[in-house]
Order: structure tokens, then C-alpha cells, then sequence
């Protein structure tokens, strides 16, 4: 089921001005109910402009955005509506904590969609359990706790509204590989849990290969390729083409092929990459 | 939105204009502004619009970019103006009264002396911002300060510390325009509304803008210092310059043209005197 669509949209920065820029033309995407679609592209090629689409941040030029089958500018006013249905956390998202205790910052969302107390306070120590923070750093400034965890409250705070999608931008940028890996099991499980849909912009072809349902390739403004995550990398050579780097796995396999060896440059796991080059040693035969 | 401020941009262009000498520039954009105000009869004040129309020319600089500079500023022209046709006291009888209506009164005079208003507030900022902002890029403009204020550091006042404030102050507030454009989105992704509401709701609703805005700048302020220290900066005592300010034949003659408008509405003002209120 698409819960999420945007049809022929486009996005023109400064509008009739000399730095006039399309940052995303003529694009055409479907978003799967319960599923973690991954938007990779490198810098600039309209991912991040493309997430503000979906949430009504940003309108678009020309074209359609569907949220639950409904266009979401048919009602211009109801717009807020469609920014709580649709979760986005930005880049960074830390550097948007502003106020006293941790416990307040997260409110914030809830407590503008006009929720009464006790719903507020419920949905605060869900989110916050779902990004796996203790209960005692509520009462805690933001500004007085390490990176990674003002990272995880500013993620709370956006759960804390229980968006029906949820829209990450680079949620794993600047963090340690357990830091990062703790990210993406914690997102997996909120997505379980509360049936939701995710959407994980990233440049990192890993992260994606090894978290994503289905993947999204921008480039230059237009969506290059999209499907599951097998199809989109079998395509890695092309992947390579428009400045994005192939999973570490693929790399070697694309080598090894360039060698001459009889290998299938389709895995992109390390696990799947292992088996292909077991395969060179069991069938005996080295085309070398 | 923010991005879109074009008023006090520099224009990276290649024109006589922009390669005078910076400190020659501040000088003369205040003797154009002292000649500006020399202007008394419609024939100087012709003059001066004249000279405004060819700075623009010689600069180079689209004229779509400095009418939509203009374009904020047209609230305040306009009461000048509403104020200067009825506030209008004739000093002698020969003011001609054109409409006389209960407590309005309105002189040809009163409509004159407005239109010379406008003409002088249009010249002042079309002349000033081409002769310097829009031509001289914030780096060249500090150092020139820096260099014309050097003998006050003679008497201790702190001149190069000063001018490195400026130029620091100045190239970041692209970057804090950018950040403020990224806060204002993020919490409006958390449902802030900055466009409803009561006086006092939207102001409550700058908090969460604001207190990030702080923490950032504060945050970059530290690592600058950092980085400053890192490359051995200890302030302005015994530094030298990568490019030295000289000034040049062209930037005598520069100052020679724009000081002799003061002597040409002088001489316009005595021997053409029309219109003078």
C-alpha cells in the first residue's frame, strides 16, 4: 500500500531571481506502508529538498504530493496537519533544542498539536524509551548532555508526535559506528512497533544496503533509480557513474570481475559478497 | 525568504567603480552626501539624479538590483513625503495655495519641497550603496577602515581588533542567515507557527528560534577563537598585510569628480535658481 506518493513535482529555489536553482524537477516516487525506503544521492542532488516536500516545509512548484491518498495542498490551512502526520527530522536535529529540561523540549511537538497533559506526558516516555534514554535525564537541561544523546532527544521529539511516517535526514551523521548501528536498530524497532512508515535519506550506500526495504537514487535533481534493495544494486556499476560510492562488498566483486574471475557483482552485503568468492573456490575453475 | 535580502550585497563585478580604493570610497560617499544636501534649485537637484543614474551605469550593477533595494524603503519615502506636502509652512505670502480645505492646506511650495525629499533620500542610499556596498567587497571596505583609523591606535584605541570584529561580524551573517533558515524549519516540522496567532503568541513562538540561534553562535564563536589561536593570530601588533592599500592617480581623480559636484550645485544654486523652497 502507498502510504506516501509525489507525482511530476518540482522544486525551484529563489524563483525568478539570477540564482534561480531547481533542486528537485519532475520527480516521481512512491513511499510503501511499513516499509524503510532509504533517498541516496550525493551533496545536492535535491534529497534533503525532496524530504521538506513531503511534509508540506517546503510547496512545490508544480506537481502533487499524496499523503494517505490526499493531496496535501488541497487544503493550504490544514498544512500543520500533514507536518505531524509526517515526522521530518533535519539534519542535526540537536542543534534545534531550546528549552530548559529534556522533558520540556520533547513536549513541544505534542503540546502544538494541542494534546492535553497526561497524553503529553505518556507520549514522552514512549519516544523516550523507543530512542532508549533513561528516564532520569527528563528533568536534565539539553544543553548539559553529550552529542549522542541530544541527538536521540531531538529524535524523541519528533516520535513524540507519532507521525504516521517518519522522515530521517542523515539520522547517523557525525556518530560512531555503535552509535550509528544503536540508531538504525532503535528506528527498525520503532517502526515495528508502531507500524509505521520510515524513509532514511543518507548518502551512505552501506547504511542503506543494509537497513532499507527499497531505495530511491537521486541525481541531479530527477530520481536516477528506484526499487528493492536487490534491484537498485544490481545496478552498481551505473551507481558509480553518478558520483556515489557502491557498498565495500560490491567494490571488491566489481574488481575481482575486472580480473577476469567468473563472480556475480550483484551482493552488496559482506556476508553475500563471502559466498560469491566461495563459489570461485568450490566450482574449482579460475578464469584468469 | 531570508536568502532574498539583496540590500547591502556586494556585487563581485568588474568596473571602474570597484577598483577604487576603498578608503577613497568611504571618503568620497560622504562628500557625495555632503553634495547631495548642497543642492537648492530643480536644475541641482536634476544634477544630482543625474549623477546618481550615471554611478549606476559605471557600476555595472543591474538596475532591477538596486529598484528592489530601494523596494523596502518605500514606506518611509512615502510618509516623508505625505508629511513634507502637509506640514508645509510658507515663509513669505508668494506661496501659491492650491487646495484649502478645513484645516488642510496645501502649497505648490509644500509639493516642490517634497519631491526634492525624495529626490535627496533616493540619491543618498542609491549613491552610497553603489559607491560602497554594492562595489566593494566587506573585506576591502574593513581594511580600508582599518588603515584611515591607524593613527588613532596611536592614542591606544584598539583599531585593528575593531576592524577584525567588523569583517568577522560581516562574513557571518550569510552563515546565521542560513542557520535561522534551517531553526525556523525544524521547528516548524515540530508544528511552531510563526504567522498566527496573537502579538504575544508569535513572539513566544521566536523563543525556539532564538535560543538554538544563541547556542550556535556561541558554539562557532569558540571554535573560531580555537581556530585563530591554532594559526598563531595574537591580535594586530607586528602583523603585515598580504595586500597593501596604495592609492592610485585614478582614486585623486575619483575624488576630484565627486567633490566637484559640491561645486557645481553651488554654482547652479547662484546663477539658476529655479524652484528654490
Amino acid at each position: 500500500m502507498t502510504v506516501a506518493e509525489l507525482r511530476h513535482a518540482c522544486y525551484t529555489y529563489s524563483k525568478d531571481t539570477p540564482f534561480e536553482k531547481a533542486a528537485v524537477n519532475d520527480v516521481n516516487v512512491r513511499f510503501e506502508q511499513g516499509k524503510i525506503t532509504g533517498i541516496i544521492g550525493h551533496t545536492g542532488s535535491g534529497k534533503s529538498t525532496l524530504s521538506q516536500l513531503l511534509n508540506g516545509l517546503l510547496k512545490v512548484s508544480s506537481g502533487e504530493v499524496f499523503v494517505n491518498d490526499k493531496n496535501i495542498w488541497s487544503e493550504p490551512k490544514k498544512i500543520k496537519e500533514v507536518r505531524f502526520k509526517v515526522g521530518l527530522v533535519f539534519q542535526y536535529p540537536e542543534y534545534q533544542l531550546f528549552d530548559e529540561t529534556v522533558r520540556k523540549d520533547i513536549s513541544f511537538g505534542p503540546k502544538n498539536m494541542g494534546l492535553d497533559q497526561k497524553e503529553i506526558d505518556e507520549r514522552v516516555l514512549e519516544s523516550l524509551r523507543f530512542v532508549g534514554l533513561p528516564e532520569d535525564i527528563l528533568d536534565v537541561s539539553p544543553f548539559d548532555i553529550s552529542g549522542g544523546q541530544k541527538r536521540r532527544v531531538a529524535i524523541a521529539g519528533i516520535m513524540a508526535m507519532r507521525p504516521e511516517i517518519l522522515v530521517l535526514d542523515e539520522p547517523a551523521a557525525g556518530l560512531d559506528p555503535s552509535g550509528k548501528r544503536e540508531i538504525f536498530d532503535r528506528l527498525r524497532k520503532y517502526k515495528d512497533d508502531t507500524d509505521s512508515t520510515l524513509i532514511i535519506i543518507s548518502h551512505s550506500m552501506e547504511d542503506m544496503a543494509e537497513f532499507c526495504d527499497n531505495v530511491v537514487v537521486m541525481s541531479d535533481s530527477k530520481v536516477f533509480l528506484s526499487g528493492t534493495v536487490d534491484e537498485v544494486f544490481s545496478h552498481a556499476q551505473e551507481l558509480t557513474g553518478v558520483g556515489l560510492m557502491v557498498p565495500q562488498a560490491t567494490q571488491i566483486l566489481i574488481e575481482l570481475r575486472k580480473m577476469g574471475y567468473n563472480v556475480s557483482t550483484s551482493a552488496y552485503t559482506a556476508e553475500s559478497a563471502v559466498s560469491e568468492i566461495m563459489k570461485l573456490f568450490e566450482g574449482g575453475d579460475q578464469g584468469a | 525568504m531570508l536568502r532574498d535580502i539583496t540590500l547591502g550585497q556586494y556585487f563581485p563585478l568588474d568596473s571602474p567603480i570597484h577598483k577604487i580604493d576603498p578608503r577613497m570610497k568611504l571618503i568620497t560617499a560622504i562628500v557625495y552626501i555632503v553634495a547631495v544636501f548642497f543642492a537648492k534649485s530643480a536644475v541641482a537637484y536634476g544634477f544630482i539624479l543625474l549623477t546618481a543614474i550615471l554611478l549606476i551605469v559605471f557600476s555595472k550593477i543591474p538596475i532591477k538590483t538596486i529598484l528592489k533595494s530601494l523596494k523596502p524603503l518605500i514606506f518611509i519615502v512615502i510618509i516623508t513625503g505625505i508629511i513634507n506636502v502637509f506640514w508645509y509652512q510658507p515663509k513669505n505670502d508668494s506661496a501659491t495655495l492650491l487646495v484649502s480645505f478645513w484645516v488642510i492646506r496645501i502649497y505648490l511650495e509644500g509639493i516642490i519641497s517634497a519631491i526634492y525629499m525624495l529626490t535627496r533620500i533616493a540619491c543618498i542610499i542609491i549613491g552610497t550603496s553603489v559607491i560602497l556596498t554594492y562595489t566593494t567587497s566587506p573585506i576591502a571596505l574593513t581594511d580600508g577602515l582599518e588603515q584611515m583609523l591607524a593613527p588613532l591606535g596611536k592614542i591606544h584605541l584598539p583599531v585593528h581588533e575593531f576592524s577584525m570584529m567588523m569583517t568577522i561580524a560581516m562574513r557571518f551573517i550569510p552563515t546565521i542567515i542560513e542557520e535561522t533558515d534551517k531553526i525556523m524549519s525544524a521547528q516548524k516540522a515540530r508544528g511552531s507557527d510563526f504567522s498566527s496567532g496573537s502579538l504575544f503568541k508569535r513572539i513566544k513562538a521566536l523563543i525556539p528560534i532564538l535560543i538554538p540561534l544563541f547556542v550556535s553562535s556561541f558554539r562557532r564563536a569558540d571554535e573560531l577563537a580555537i581556530a585563530m589561536e591554532c594559526r598563531c593570530y595574537r591580535g594586530g601588533e607586528g602583523r603585515t598585510k598580504m595586500t597593501k592599500l596604495k592609492f592610485r592617480f585614478t582614486d585623486f581623480l575619483w575624488f576630484v569628480l565627486v567633490g566637484s559636484m559640491i561645486a557645481v550645485n553651488i554654482l547652479i544654486n547662484t546663477y539658476l535658481p529655479f524652484f528654490v523652497v
